[in-house]
């Protein structure tokens, strides 16, 4: 049943994804609900797998491919995986209703719900992936999707740079990025000299030299999939040209999946005195991404782009939260990974009604849309308090964390100064909000609701970041099991 | 909900009465806030009501036998909140709700959105006073400065929403200093019940002290409004008299010296914390008695007497112990309530007999004083004084305030300008990078290809290569 | 069933009947465009059916310990043909894709109509190839290569009527001739020293002249296996010739070269290690040459052309790593990359063919619009493009997969430095076939007619096995890199 689950995962919105291309002329409108049909059947098979791990099995499948050079494909799904399979199917599910809105009908559209789904089929293959092969080949199948999406439907604002031209810096730069893992990944499958993820939780024979080269390729590789400074600079441009929902998609989840890498990786291969000269560097970098996130989201004037550069700030914050090496700073960190999916999905859906509904993006052209849009300034505050970290919203819980982890691993002043430049995230989520929802309303602004399409995930998405907030109990429970499997075991 | 009382009895009343004075004023407020079109000034004397009913549930929580209630683990690894009971803590939360019925029910004139504000902030405002660990205090006074925050918006205008701005970015620096000491208490402790992690914070090593002290005294500094973090209640201006009065005049500073109070030992009673604190404190109360004896306009009386009690708190605290503190806090309520109260003329014209101006009375003492020293030498050297004392005050205010610097304008220019620049640095470097590999290709385009003697050339210089390699005795 | 020595010869005899067979059958009796490419593949056909008997009985051979058949001429000349295994695999392949490129021409030749001496050719084409890679002689090895040579100089120099055809014809002539000639000065300097022609000599104590004929003999060979900086004919001549030749010669016919350089340089008793060091060294300018060049191109098929190059640097790099250190898997990754190189650069090359058949597409602005025209040609470019540029799941991203493997087994600095550039252009190699696919599916220039034209079967259906082929490669490897270990590739 389990591994039905599994392969259902990825099958099934594969499955329709070519029925979408084969029949793209007959299914012309119907193609936004196949999609939707298809993501809400994985988002349950995922909650069926979240049953079978309760009761503490973890489900498995192998194939071998080539036997000569032991080499097996297999998936598999253990708690550290999970939760970001969960968050990357929810987060998918929701890009695909929210693009019933938001995307026109033509006869690219099944087209476009296709690669949509192919892209997640991407993130929920490199999560089960138990083997290098399928983790880099799922790896460069989100690449390939979202790269291709972002050239055909992406719309570039005016005086930037071309569809085309983003397109193929965003592919070079994380491709040079895959490439480090894929080094890192064939290093050690030479080590052990077979590719499955068991094998090397059973025991790796990797040379005590190796492992800081290796973890410096798979931190590397992993950061600039994390988009975290100085890496970034395919973020900011990719996410402000990607259509919307792809936008979603990419923010919060494919970011995520450069934290799943660094957890997979060298979080559970090597144990804490092997990674604790990594410690410090990791944790400055965390800051530095954070403060120059925030200042640069401070700075922008496309509504967009000030998100986008929140997620760098946001993925400051995981990684300052990865390396403090201790137990609150990782369970931390990964609940990070899960609210910022939730809030920054739902801070990008408010700016697409909010672009949607007036036809401008730039804050200087916005202003007082909070009595001409209540529904919509109502989720925009509580994603915009969210991201401030105010309690009881759910990121306050994951920054406490983290910042509890910072200050348990014994680096003080850094994570003083961790806190203090979580004033800076305060300061632009403030002055977001306030420059689109409050003030006079400038003349020409004329705003009309957004379709239910557009407004129920949005809804949605602020309902359960405040249920998170108030209720963290149960991920908690989830992330804390994660815990016993990395870096050697916790004490 | 877990509820475990610490000694043997049952927990029903504790429990009762303290949902009493927690969740009733936020039920009520929820209840107000969805039915705000519907009870105009009938919303006022509900929420006069509701606060009423928690004050007694606060007077009654004195005389419970039961010290402690642990309540639900919210966040797991921190684990349960705890309310405390009895206490100081307790009286100066009757007081303070009681504060709060009275100005709901003498109040005139309430917008439609302040009666819910007060009754979060007075929720929030009673499980601060009521908390037995840190986490409980933290969320309650963020819960609290939501309200302050979200105070000045009820104006409507953009200027609202500077001064909102403003107001909560200063409370939440506050509180970035709060939790920055609460971590480390915790990871000294390895927990976050106040009086143990207090005790195991001052066995911590003297650096670590000094950070934890530095983040509580921030914290208090900003709440009670000490100079120079004092004019963030000046966001308060236009604003329902309740939240002026109460919300921004009383419950947060009484928080701030509710605060001190518990935490005065870590502060410190003596060392060069405590004497830089006093020092600054005294400061403090000379410049602001010389600015108001200039003669301020009114509506910055209040303001200033808040601060002027503010630093009267913290020389107080570390120069007297904490129980002058709690002295302060509960003397100085009426002060403020009636200062705040003139200032918004929450009274009517027909003010009950003995209710003198405040500010008029200051105004006064101040005089007198300078009358005294009017001689004339004396006279030109305070007035020198004056003059320098209120113009740093002033540049404080304008720099830190106002940004006249621009500090803050070039801040974010720099950042601006670095952001454009940094990537505008990235994108030159990838552009340059691209920029020269197509130059060479160009280059070995040219050279490389056409010219078949070219071509021949270079065929006879690679087979010379290889001639030399292999035939040279590496076989 | 002919077994033993005669299996060996049959498919070179099968080509070079055909050849003859198929160019009166073009005089006498028809010259009808279909009816020669039917025969031709006939014939091709037969090739590759005598090429696989012969390679189970090599296999079974191996697996008994046995040297491999061969077949020996009228004794005493010491000339003959035997059925190794790397050599097996290259003639399987070239027959392979000259049964799909003679499909292919049913229909291409449409353009040219010369048809009565196209499919000879070819044939001649593949048999001196087929020769060449199964000589176990020096002389033998130069006459199977002239054969080769010489009918590639005549193909690409088809388009007999434009200027750049026959110009790079000439070129592709002169260096290949020199090339030969100074094969041919080897063998002989070689025979001087030690009387025997045999490739399988080890010449142990190498006097003066030894040396310098198996330089010349390296030197040679390598000119017509493209080693930089000797490579100048390649773009040109792959460039101007028809799709139809451009993708036999590039699919095969240099990595053919390469495998005879290795033969003879093993075969003689050079040092492994020190053939490694060298093809390692010279790889580099191979790749760096190969994709800086390939950045510039805006003509489609010299684009392709210098990618060729580039991919025969990842060959010699691999194959060197495997010599220096020892680690076989690592020149039987490069066998892969071989296999899978023949699988996608001919598709591009053959799809880059029906573009210009149909809509007169040469450089790749023109090829906007062809996803609208052509949608199968469009998503079997892609196709192609996306695996050369080593992208998961496809053929080529399962022969980087191997190579990078089995490099990193040897831990030395070269290794990694080598294991950079290599990457590097892989990385860079992106900016040239990314842009191509772009303009596949972009729209045509507004004023263009978009009739659909519906593909030819002919063509479709050599593209399709080579496309099949391509993603078979890339989803399971298994088989084909067993199939080559097993073939003792690795052994030469």
């Amino acid at each position: 049943m389990t591994t039905v689950a599994m392969l259902a995962i990825l099958v099934v919105p594969a499955a329709m994804a070519a029925v979408l291309v084969v029949f793209r002329v007959r299914l012309r409108r119907a193609a936004g609900w196949c999609a939707g049909a298809a993501s809400l059947l994985t988002v349950v098979a995922s909650f069926v797998l979240l049953g079978d791990l309760n009761l503490g099995h973890e489900p498995v499948l192998v194939a071998s491919w080539v036997p000569s050079e032991s080499i097996v494909l297999g998936l598999h799904l253990d708690w550290i995986s999970f939760p970001f399979l969960l968050t990357e199917t929810i987060v998918t599910l929701v890009a695909i209703v929210y693009a019933w809105g938001y995307h026109h009908t033509d006869e690219r559209s099944p087209l476009f719900y296709a690669l949509l789904l192919v892209f997640g089929i991407g993130m929920s293959g490199t999560t089960l992936a138990d083997d290098m092969v399928l983790f880099y080949t799922f790896w460069e199948l989100m690449l390939v999707a979202s790269a291709v999406l972002i050239l055909v439907w992406g719309d570039a604002p005016p005086g930037g740079p071309s569809r085309r031209a983003v397109t193929l810096k965003y592919f070079i730069i994380t491709h040079l990025g895959s490439l480090m893992v894929l080094i890192g990944l064939l290093t050690i499958y030479n080590a052990v000299g077979t590719d499955t993820f068991s094998a090397l939780r059973a025991g790796h024979g990797l040379p005590f030299e190796l492992i800081p080269m290796v973890t410096v390729f798979f931190l590397i590789g992993f950061s600039v999939k994390m988009a975290v400074f100085p890496l970034h600079i395919w973020l900011p441009d990719a996410h402000t040209v990607a259509p919307m929902p792809v936008t979603i998609m990419l923010a919060a989840a494919m970011l995520s999946m450069g934290t799943y890498g660094i957890l997979r990786f060298p979080f559970s291969l090597f144990t804490r005195e092997q990674l604790g000269g990594f410690a410090v560097p990791l944790m400055i970098v965390g800051i530095v991404s954070e403060i120059y996130g925030a200042l640069m989201a401070l700075a922008e004037e496309d509504t967009k782009r000030v998100v986008a550069y929140s997620s760098v700030s946001q993925m400051g914050y995981i990684l300052f939260g990865l390396g403090t090496l201790t137990q609150a700073g990782i369970a931390g960190a990964t609940l990070q990974v899960i609210y910022h999916a939730i809030v920054k999905a739902l801070l990008f859906m408010v700016v697409g009604l909010v672009v949607h509904g007036t036809g401008r993006r730039r804050l200087g052209e916005l202003g007082g849309l909070g009595k001409l849009m209540p529904v919509t300034a109502v989720c925009g505050a509580i994603g915009t308090l969210a991201i401030a970290g105010t309690p009881p919203l759910c990121l306050f819980d994951s920054e406490w964390m983290i910042f509890t982890g910072g200050f348990a691993s014994g680096h003080t002043v850094l994570a003083a100064v961790a806190v203090l430049g979580s004033l800076l995230t305060v300061a632009y989520a403030l002055w977001f909000y306030g420059r689109i929802f409050f003030g006079q309303v400038p003349e020409g602004l004329h705003a009309h609701r957004g379709p239910w399409a557009l407004l129920t995930p949005t809804v949605l998405l602020a309902t359960l970041a405040v249920v998170e907030g108030i209720f963290p109990a149960p991920v908690f429970v989830w992330v804390s099991k994660q815990v016993a499997l990395l870096l050697g075991g916790m004490p | 909900m877990i509820l475990t009382a610490s000694e043997a009895e049952p927990a029903v009343w504790p429990a009762a009465l303290a949902g009493i004075a927690l969740a009733l004023p936020l039920l009520g407020a929820v209840g107000l806030a969805a039915r705000r079109h519907r009870t105009g000034s009938g919303s006022r004397w509900v929420a006069a009501a509701l606060a009423g009913i928690a004050t007694l549930g606060l007077a009654g929580l004195m005389a419970v036998p039961v010290r402690e209630l642990h309540l639900v683990a919210w966040l797991p690894p921190a684990g349960p909140l705890t309310l405390h009971f009895g206490g100081p803590g307790g009286w100066l939360a009757v007081l303070t709700a009681a504060a709060l019925t009275g100005a709901l029910v003498l109040s005139r004139s309430e917008s439609a959105w302040s009666p819910v504000l007060v009754l979060v902030a007075l929720s929030g405002a009673n499980a601060a006073f009521l908390a037995g660990d840190f986490l409980t205090r933290y969320v309650a006074l963020e819960v609290v400065g939501l309200a302050v925050g979200l105070a000045p918006l009820t104006v409507g205008d953009q200027a609202g929403m500077d001064r909102a701005r403003r107001a909560y970015l200063w409370l939440r620096l506050g509180d970035a200093g709060l939790l920055i000491a609460i971590l480390l208490l915790f990871e000294a402790a390895g927990t976050l019940a106040i009086e143990p992690a207090l005790a195991a914070g001052a066995r911590m090593p003297a650096a670590r002290v000094a950070m934890v002290g530095t983040g509580l005294l921030l914290a208090v500094w900003i709440k009670v409004g000490a100079w120079p973090a004092h004019r963030w209640p000046g966001a308060s201006r236009g604003t329902a008299p309740t939240l002026r009065t109460w919300l921004y005049g009383l419950a947060v500073p009484n928080l701030g010296l509710y605060l001190l109070y518990r935490t005065t030992p870590l502060v410190g009673l003596h060392g060069p914390l405590a004497t830089a604190v006093i020092g600054a404190g005294t400061l403090g109360l000379v410049v602001l008695f010389v600015s108001a004896a200039r003669g301020a306009p009114g509506s910055r009386t209040a303001v200033t007497l808040n601060a002027a009690l503010g630093c009267a708190a913290v020389v107080l605290g570390p120069a007297a112990g904490k129980t002058s503190v709690i002295w302060l806090a509960m003397l100085a309520t009426p002060l403020r309530l009636a200062a705040w109260a003139a200032d918004t003329r929450l009274v009517g014209a027909a003010a009950p007999k003995g209710q003198a101006e405040p500010a008029a009375w200051l105004g006064r003492i101040a005089r007198a004083m300078s009358a005294v020293v009017e001689h004339r030498v004396l006279n030109t050297a305070a007035a020198g004084l004056f003059r320098s004392l209120t113009g740093a005050a002033d540049l404080a205010y304008r720099v830190v305030e106002r940004d006249e610097l621009g500090v803050w304008q070039r801040v974010t220019g720099a950042a601006l300008r670095s952001n454009r620049s940094g990537h505008g640095d990235g994108d030159r470097l990838l552009e340059s990078a691209t920029q020269s590999t197509l130059a060479i290709s160009r280059w070995l385009q040219r050279r490389h290809t056409g010219r078949l003697r070219r071509n021949v050339a270079w065929y006879v210089i690679g087979l010379t290569a290889v001639v030399v390699w292999v035939a040279g005795g590496v076989w | 069933m002919i077994t033993g020595p005669d299996l060996v010869i049959a498919p070179l005899a099968i080509l070079l009947g055909g050849a003859f067979a198929i160019y009166l059958v073009g005089r006498l009796v028809t010259a009808r465009n279909e009816v020669l490419a039917v025969l031709t593949s006939v014939v091709f056909a037969l090739a590759l059916a005598a090429l696989m008997t012969l390679t189970r009985q090599a296999l079974a051979a191996r697996a008994g310990g046995l040297p491999e058949p061969a077949w020996t001429g009228s004794e005493g000349a010491g000339a003959g043909l035997q059925a190794r295994g790397g050599g097996l695999s290259i003639a399987t392949i070239a027959v392979a894709l000259g049964l799909c490129v003679s499909i292919y021409c049913g229909r291409y030749l449409a353009l040219d109509r010369r048809q009565k001496v196209t499919y000879p050719l070819l044939l001649l084409l593949v048999a001196g190839l087929v020769g060449m890679v199964m000589a176990t002689d020096l002389f033998s090895l130069y006459l199977f290569c002239e054969l080769m040579s010489v009918t590639a100089y005549v193909l690409v120099a088809f388009r007999r009527h434009t200027d750049t055809a026959v110009e790079a014809g000439f070129k592709y002539l002169i260096l290949g001739s020199a090339g030969t000639l100074t094969m041919l000065m080897g063998t002989a300097l070689i025979y001087r020293e030690t009387g025997s022609l045999a490739i399988e000599q080890t010449i142990s104590a190498p006097g003066p002249w030894a040396r310098i004929g198996l330089a010349a003999l390296l030197a040679g060979l390598g000119v017509k296996s493209a080693f930089v900086p000797a490579h100048t004919w390649l773009p040109d001549a792959y460039g101007r010739a028809p799709s139809s030749v451009s993708a036999m010669l590039s699919g095969i016919a240099i990595e053919s070269t390469f495998y005879a350089w290795l033969r003879v340089g093993l075969g003689a008793g050079f040092p492994a290690a020190q053939l490694g060091m060298l093809l390692m060294v010279v790889s580099v300018p191979n790749m760096v040459v190969g994709n800086g060049l390939a950045l510039v191109q805006r003509h489609t098929k010299r684009m392709l052309a210098y990618s060729t190059i580039a991919h025969m640097g990842y060959t010699m790099f691999t194959v060197g790593v495997g010599l220096r250190f020892g680690i076989p898997d690592a020149v039987t990754a490069g066998f892969f990359l071989i296999a899978a190189h023949a699988a996608m650069k001919p598709l591009a090359f053959l799809c880059k063919g029906v573009c210009h058949l149909h809509y007169g597409a040469t450089l790749t602005g023109e090829l906007r619009g062809t996803w609208q025209r052509t949608p199968l040609v469009a998503v079997l470019f892609t196709v192609a493009l996306v695996s050369l540029a080593g992208i998961p799941p496809l053929a080529g991203f399962a022969g980087k997969w191997f190579i990078l493997g089995q490099i990193l087994r040897a831990r030395h600095w070269m290794v990694y430095a080598g294991l950079a550039i290599l990457l590097a252009n892989t990385v860079l190699s992106l900016a040239y076939y990314l842009p191509v696919v772009a303009l596949l599916y972009t729209a045509p220039p507004p004023g263009t007619e978009l009739d659909q034209r519906r593909t030819s079967g002919w063509m479709a259906v050599p593209l399709g096995a080579l496309g099949i082929i391509a993603l078979g490669m890339g989803l399971w490897p298994g088989p084909w890199m067993q199939w080559l270990a097993a073939l003792g590739v690795a052994g030469g």
